[in-house]
C-alpha cells in the first residue's frame, strides 16, 4: 500500500510499505477513504515531538471501510463504514472505565514509554501515527491502517449518507472531524464550564479553535471572540455573526479584550495554539531564541495571553498540545485571579458518538473548515502549505 | 575476605615460589619478581585482595521495585505468579522458567551458551498475599524475588509490587550477566508488569507494530499462557455513548 511516511523533520515521503494485518484478535484493518492532516502532526512535521523513527506513518484522523477484524471483534464487521477515534484505548482499564479514555492504561506499550514515564510521571494513551513515545502505531494517512481495540474505538456509521441532498463525499468531510478535532473543540469548551451570558476568547482560528468557537456557541455562550495572526483564519472565523475575530498583530490585545467586555475580561480563555506559538514583543522572541537554543522545548506565547485576559474566576482551557517545559509562566495572575486551568489530551471516545449523531442530524457542521482536499501523493506538498499557513489553508483533507 | 580458600594455597605457594627463585637470581629481575611473590604472599596469608574486592565492588547489583494496579482479583494474580511457568510470558527479562518441584523452580535469562541458569526455592508463600523466592547456593545468579498484593481500594481492583534483585555470583559470571542484564531498570520492570495488566484486562499484550512478524514473539501471548481463566470483561465503547453530559468525573 502507500503511505505518508515520515523521514525527519519537513521530511515526508509517500511510499510504497507493507500492508498491515491482524496482529491481535481486538485487531481490525481498515481501508482509508478519507484522512486529514492535523494541526498536531505539523509538531512532527517540524521534528519537535521525541520517539520518531524514519519510515513511520503519519496521521491519526481517518475514516474507512472495514475489511477484516479479529477473533475477537464483536461489533464491527466487514464492509462496515467507521470513523475511528484519534485516541487509541484499550475500553477495559480504570481509567477508560471512568471516561478518562485518554489516559487509558494499556494502549501505549512503547519502550519509549520511558521518556513519558520520566518526564510525567506516567504514560498516556497511545495516538495513532504519532511517535514511538505515543505507542508507535502506523497511522491513517495510508491505503489501509491495523485500528486495534477496534470495537471500542470505531463509531459505525449508517449505510447510506443520512440525506438523500447530501452526496457522500460532502458527508464524509463532516463526519471525518468527529475522529479528532471536532471532540477536541467541544471539550475545550466544556471545560469552561459556559454559563449563560458568558463571553468566551479562543486564542488561535485553526481548526481546533474554530471548533471550540462554534462548540462555545452551541453549549450557550454570549459571544465568542477569535483571535489570531493570520487573515484567512480570522476571516473564517468572523463569518459567524456570534464571533468577534480580533487580529493579534495589530498589538494591546489585552486592553482590547477588556474594551469587548466591559473591562472583566472573557469569562473564559481557550489556548488553541499550543507550543508553536507566535508573537510580538520581546518575549515571544525570547520564548524562540530559548526553543532554538534547546532551553525550553515550548512557547508558551498564547497561554501567557490567556491567562493574563480571564476575567477573576474564570477558567482558561488548554486544548492547545503542550510538549515539555515552559518558562515566565504567569503563576501569579493565574493565582492572584483564582482561575481554573483545564487542560489535557481529549477523551475522545467520550464525546465521538454523541456528536457523530449532532452532525448526521445536521445540528452541527464542522466541515466549514476543509479549505484544500487533495491525493496522497500530494502529502508533502500539502504539508508544507499547512505548515506555512499559506493559500488561506486551515484543513486538508486527503483521498488515498 | 574475599580470596576462597584453595585460591589462597596456591597463591601462597605461587608467592614462595616467586620470593624464593626471585632472590636467587640476585639481580633487578629476580628482586622484582620477588616483590610480586611478597606481595602474593601478603594475598595469601589476609585472604584479601583489592583486585577482586574492585572487581566486584564494580559488579552491577540489580534491585529494582516496582508497583502496578490491575484490575483483577487478588487471587487471579496471585495465581498467575505462583506457577513460576507462566511468568515468561509477561516477564520480557525471563526466557524460561521450569517448576521443578512443589516449592523449586529453574530459571533461564538469555538464549544457548550465554545464558544463565539458576535454581530457586520459595522462600516464603503467605497464599493470595505475599511470595518470595531465593536463588540457591552456588548457581548462575545470585537472585532474589518478592511479590506482594493488596486490595486496591475502591474500584481498582489490585496492587502488585514486584521486587526483583540480581547479582553476578563471582568475577566469571560478569559478562553474561552485563550482557544479559544491563537492561534491566525500574522503567523495565514497570513495562514488563504493564504487560500482565495488558494481558488480564485486554486478553492481549498491546503492540504498535503493523504485521505479526513486526511484533515480538512475545507480544503475541493471550490470557490462556497465563494458565488463568480470566472473566471477559464489559468493555466501553465509543460507539454505544449516547449522551454528551460526562458521565464520569472530569
Amino acid at each position: 500500500m502507500r503511505a505518508v511516511c515520515w523521514y525527519g523533520p519537513r521530511d515526508l515521503r509517500v511510499q510504497e510499505v507493507a500492508d498491515p494485518a491482524i496482529v491481535q484478535p481486538h485487531d481490525a484493518i481498515v481501508r482509508v477513504t478519507l484522512s486529514a492532516i492535523c494541526g498536531s502532526d505539523l509538531h512532527l512535521y517540524n521534528g519537535f515531538m521525541p520517539g520518531m523513527r524514519k519510515g513511520d506513518i503519519l496521521g491519526h484522523e481517518f475514516m474507512g471501510e472495514v475489511i477484516e477484524v479479529g477473533s475477537a471483534v464483536e461489533h464491527i464487521k466487514p464492509a462496515d463504514r467507521v470513523v475511528v477515534m484519534c485516541g487509541i484505548s484499550c475500553g477495559r482499564c480504570w481509567f477508560c472505565k471512568h471516561d478518562l479514555f485518554s489516559a487509558c492504561d494499556n494502549s501505549n506499550p512503547s519502550p519509549s514509554a520511558d521518556v513519558m514515564e520520566t518526564m510525567y510521571g506516567h504514560a498516556g494513551a497511545a495516538l495513532f501515527g504519532y511517535s514511538h513515545v505515543m505507542g508507535g502505531y502506523s497511522g491513517g494517512q495510508a491505503e489501509l491502517v491495523r485500528v486495534p481495540f477496534a470495537d471500542v474505538g470505531c463509531l459505525v456509521l449508517p449505510a447510506a449518507p443520512a440525506s438523500p441532498t447530501s452526496p457522500a463525499s460532502v458527508e464524509a468531510e463532516k463526519v471525518l472531524l468527529v475522529s479528532d478535532i471536532l471532540p477536541t473543540g467541544w471539550m475545550a469548551a466544556e471545560s469552561c464550564g459556559i454559563q449563560p451570558g458568558d463571553i468566551v476568547a479562543v486564542f488561535g482560528c485553526g481548526p481546533v479553535g474554530q471548533l471550540s468557537a462554534i462548540s462555545a456557541l452551541a453549549q450557550g455562550a454570549e459571544r465568542v471572540i477569535a483571535i489570531d495572526r493570520v487573515q484567512a483564519r480570522l476571516d473564517m472565523a468572523g463569518r459567524n455573526p456570534r464571533v468577534t475575530a480580533l487580529d493579534a498583530r495589530e498589538g494591546r490585545l489585552l486592553a482590547r479584550l477588556d474594551a469587548l467586555t466591559g473591562g472583566r475580561g472573557p469569562d473564559a480563555c481557550i489556548d488553541a495554539v499550543g507550543l508553536e506559538a507566535d508573537g510580538d514583543g520581546p518575549a515571544a522572541i525570547y520564548d524562540k531564541v530559548k526553543q532554538k537554543l534547546r532551553a525550553q522545548s515550548d512557547r508558551p506565547t498564547a497561554l501567557r495571553m490567556a491567562i493574563q485576559a480571564c476575567r477573576k474566576g474564570g477558567t482558561v482551557s488548554i486544548p492547545g498540545v503542550y510538549g515539555g517545559l515552559i518558562d515566565k509562566f504567569p503563576m501569579g495572575a493565574a493565582f492572584g485571579k483564582g482561575l481554573t486551568l483545564k487542560m489535557g489530551q481529549t477523551h475522545f471516545h467520550r464525546y465521538g458518538k454523541p456528536l457523530l449523531d449532532k452532525v448526521l442530524a445536521s445540528e452541527l457542521d464542522p466541515s466549514f473548515i476543509v479549505t484544500h482536499r487533495v491525493g496522497l501523493d500530494d502529502a508533502p506538498d500539502a504539508y508544507r502549505m499547512f505548515n506555512a499557513k499559506a493559500d488561506g489553508c486551515v484543513k486538508v483533507v486527503m483521498r488515498p | 575476605m574475599n580470596v576462597p580458600p584453595i585460591e589462597r594455597i596456591a597463591t601462597g605457594a605461587l608467592g614462595a615460589a616467586a620470593l624464593t627463585y626471585g632472590l636467587g637470581r640476585r639481580d633487578p629481575l629476580g628482586y622484582a619478581l620477588a616483590a610480586g611473590g611478597a606481595l602474593l604472599g601478603l594475598r595469601a596469608a589476609t585472604g584479601r585482595c583489592p583486585g577482586y574486592r574492585r572487581l566486584l565492588a564494580s559488579t552491577p547489583v540489580i534491585d529494582v521495585s516496582r508497583s502496578v494496579t490491575i484490575l483483577s482479583s487478588r487471587s487471579t494474580v496471585y495465581r498467575v505468579f505462583r506457577d513460576f511457568e507462566h511468568l515468561p510470558a509477561f516477564l520480557e527479562h525471563v526466557a524460561h522458567v521450569e517448576v521443578t518441584g512443589p516449592r523449586s523452580s529453574r530459571w533461564t535469562i538469555g538464549e544457548g551458551p550465554l545464558s544463565l541458569t539458576w535454581d530457586a526455592d520459595i522462600t516464603e508463600e503467605i497464599e493470595g498475599r505475599r511470595l518470595a523466592w531465593e536463588s540457591r547456593q552456588g548457581g548462575g545468579l545470585e537472585a532474589e524475588g518478592a511479590l506482594e498484593l493488596r486490595d486496591a481500594p475502591g474500584d481498582r481492583g489490585t496492587e502488585l509490587t514486584l521486587q526483583l534483585r540480581y547479582l553476578a555470583p563471582g568475577p566469571l559470571g560478569l559478562a553474561p550477566f552485563r550482557r544479559l542484564l544491563s537492561g534491566m531498570t525500574g522503567h523495565q520492570l514497570a513495562r514488563e508488569l504493564g504487560r500482565l495488566r495488558q494481558l488480564l484486562e485486554t486478553g492481549a499484550i498491546s503492540t504498535g507494530a503493523r504485521r505479526p512478524e513486526l511484533a515480538g514473539d512475545k507480544e503475541t501471548a493471550s490470557t490462556a499462557s497465563l494458565g488463568v481463566s480470566v472473566p471477559r470483561r464489559r468493555q466501553v465503547r465509543a460507539d454505544a455513548r449516547t449522551q454528551l453530559t460526562p458521565a464520569g468525573r472530569q
